[in-house]
């Protein structure tokens, strides 16, 4: 494959796993016989694409001024471009990779971005950290089309300590960049964590970003999910609940427009017993964009006592839209209350024609039908810094 | 002066015919009562004056204040003054009641070529509207018709009526479901608004609304035709003696 030789000719043995670009080279990229990639078509040319060496220096941080549109007072800006870190914030160290990331599945693009990984950055939050929000700006920056960067994050929210992240994931030029992004969490003990995840570059940007979420006794998570005007969008997200009394909120929205591919894969495995986990997912697609929805909740046999909800209702706008969603439960354990349910269909004429008879024109009725189904999710995030900026993006989208 | 005139009108749903020939004239500051049983082509009439697309106009021609309106789009036709109540109000989950009165009344005000209201004249006009049919303030801010009884969602129609002040308003069944107090308080509404250059349809299974709101005259309506018209005496003797004296 193209890219495999690519990476082996750009990139030295000392900062090359090799083995595992090998591995890659074995697992082979999915195609519509993977399971879990049977809908989602790489609309991208990735085996011709090339990884991105080009330099990177603290100088560039100047292109991540738009950035301030959303900062705040107690906003601690962290800038990650192709991969790379361009700014110190405090609680940073390397860890070796190995420790952190055995969870995540391994496939074609994992051993992709474990191959350019030797080490990988490492955060550590503790109760000293609290009070402040921190952004992580990913960036993508590359002189002609077809580039790739990996990115892997690994971070420890400290026992009883409380902290919000925001995630932006953007592109900077209008050249087709891939990022591939592994991001692992680990919560202790009574740990709570909010991430806000915005994925919204409609800059030629693929995406293919990966949550790890480990949560230990009495921790809770409150994470949500933006994917809204990329080219190719895929979220895999997991949830393993490795202690008692753990909350685990998982919001997501995504909006197709034009031929976008928008995937958001979720898995919520409850390994303890008394847990409570929710994924809510709403979707709109309009043209000829194709969304993909695949929720699974896994109960195991000794996770008694667990609530798992799953939700997921899609809109589409335009008969050429397309959603293939799949809510999966799997329970092993016999005093569990768990609910999951999909929907999806167009606008409601009888909606439409009700607004209409009121002066209301088709168009607006359409947004204000579109706004209203999305609302409910965007209240979510009430105290990030983007609400409003991402309320005036998805009008203009819809 | 004649504000609607109905010429022949045929109308289909899914290739059979519903309206065979429909007419009638409507002039300013009139009141006209459509009565006649169930599946005559009532609520088919007031959808398709409404704009309804399901129902496929085959002939005849509906002309509102001189212009045909059956190739406009229903936000076309309310902008220019014809209103429909509903027999059966949808609820539209998560659209703020008050945010699509005001959104519906800019539209209007926009067509007419008038300033756009400001939020807070406007808070003022529909708590006003709102008192005139005894509506709790607090549905305002509730998403539009999402739980609400039969009889609130009446009388938001009603609300909706007097804030957007149609020349042409259908009542389709208003007084369905609606105990004998929220029946007053509808046809109190549409009583305060009624004046000399505006005109109602009211469209009612039962006498007892027209006690209320008084008719200049009665049709009924049969087998999708107008089979006999009257004044309002009509009406009593359809409560009396039932349809069939005159259908056969």
């Amino acid at each position: 494959m193209n890219l495999i030789e690519n990476i082996k000719k750009s990139l030295s043995e000392n900062i090359l796993n090799l083995s595992d670009l090998e591995q890659a080279l074995k697992v082979g990229l999915p195609n519509p016989k993977t399971e879990s990639w049977k809908y989602t078509p790489l609309n991208f040319p990735i085996s011709n694409y090339e990884i991105s060496t080009k330099e990177i220096n603290s100088q560039n941080i100047e292109l991540f001024k738009y950035v301030e549109r959303f900062s705040k007072e107690n906003d601690i800006p962290l800038y990650l471009l192709n991969g790379e870190i361009l700014n110190v914030i405090p609680n940073l160290t390397k860890t070796n990779i190995e420790k952190q990331y055995n969870y995540f599945i391994k496939d074609f693009f994992y051993y992709l971005n474990q191959s350019t990984n030797k080490e990988i950055y490492s955060f550590v939050f503790d109760k000293s950290s609290e009070n402040k929000n921190y952004s992580f700006i990913v960036g993508a920056l590359a002189e002609d089309d077809n580039f790739l960067a990996n990115t892997s994050l690994s971070f420890v929210i400290k026992k009883d300590t409380e902290i919000e992240f925001d995630f932006y994931f953007t592109n900077f030029t209008k050249k087709s960049f891939l990022q591939n992004n592994y991001f692992s969490f680990k919560l202790e003990e009574n740990a709570k964590l909010k991430i806000n995840i915005l994925e919204d570059d409609p800059n030629q940007l693929n995406l293919i970003n990966n949550f790890y979420l480990d949560l230990s006794d009495n921790s809770q998570l409150n994470l949500s999910v933006f994917a809204i005007d990329g080219i190719f969008t895929r979220n895999n997200i997991q949830v393993d609940i490795n202690g008692q009394n753990c909350d685990a909120l998982l919001n997501g929205l995504y909006i197709g427009t034009k031929k976008n591919v928008v995937d958001n894969h979720i898995l919520v495995n409850h390994n303890k017993p008394n847990s409570h986990s929710n994924q809510f997912f709403k979707g709109i697609l309009e043209d000829k964009s194709r969304g993909i929805f695949n929720g699974k909740v896994h109960v195991k046999k000794d996770a008694q006592k667990t609530n798992a909800y799953q939700s997921n209702k899609n809109i589409l706008t335009s008969a050429d839209a397309q959603i293939f969603t799949k809510p999966e439960l799997e329970i092993y354990a016999d005093d569990v209350k768990c609910s999951h349910g999909a929907t999806s269909g167009f606008l409601q004429e009888n909606e439409m024609f009700y607004l209409m008879t009121r002066g209301i024109s088709r168009e607006q009725s359409k947004s204000l039908l579109l706004k209203a189904f999305v609302n409910e999710l965007i209240q979510k995030i009430e105290n990030s810094n983007y609400v409003d900026w991402l309320d005036k993006k998805i009008d203009n989208l819809i | 002066m004649s504000l609607l005139k109905i010429n022949n009108l045929k109308a289909n749903i899914n290739g059979t015919e519903i309206l065979h020939g429909i007419n009638l004239e409507v002039n300013k500051g009139e009141i006209h009562a459509i009565m006649g049983p169930n599946g005559s082509g009532k609520s088919t009439l007031a959808s398709v004056l409404a704009g309804k697309k399901e129902f496929e106009v085959t002939e005849g021609s509906v002309l509102f204040r001189n212009q045909n309106v059956l190739e406009l789009e229903p936000d076309e036709r309310s902008k220019m003054g014809i209103f429909l109540a509903f027999q059966y109000p949808v609820e539209i989950p998560g659209v703020s009641n008050m945010n699509f009165l005001r959104t519906a009344l800019n539209e209007h005000k926009k067509y007419r070529g008038e300033e756009i209201i400001e939020p807070g004249t406007f808070l003022k006009l529909v708590r006003e509207k709102a008192n005139l049919v005894k509506m709790d303030p607090k549905f305002l801010s509730r998403a539009v018709n999402e739980g609400f009884s039969g009889g609130e969602k009446k009388r938001n129609e009603i609300l909706q009526m007097a804030v957007l002040e149609p020349t042409l308003a259908i009542l389709d069944e208003t007084d369905s479901g609606l105990d004998i107090d929220a029946l007053r308080i509808v046809a109190e509404g549409v009583n305060t608004l009624r004046n000399s250059e505006n005109a109602f349809i009211v469209i009612t299974h039962y006498q007892r609304l027209l006690n209320y709101i008084v008719p200049d005259f009665v049709h009924v309506l049969h087998n999708g035709k107008i089979i006999k018209s009257g004044t309002k005496d009509l009406a009593l003797e359809l409560e009396e003696k039932g349809y069939d004296w005159i259908i056969n």
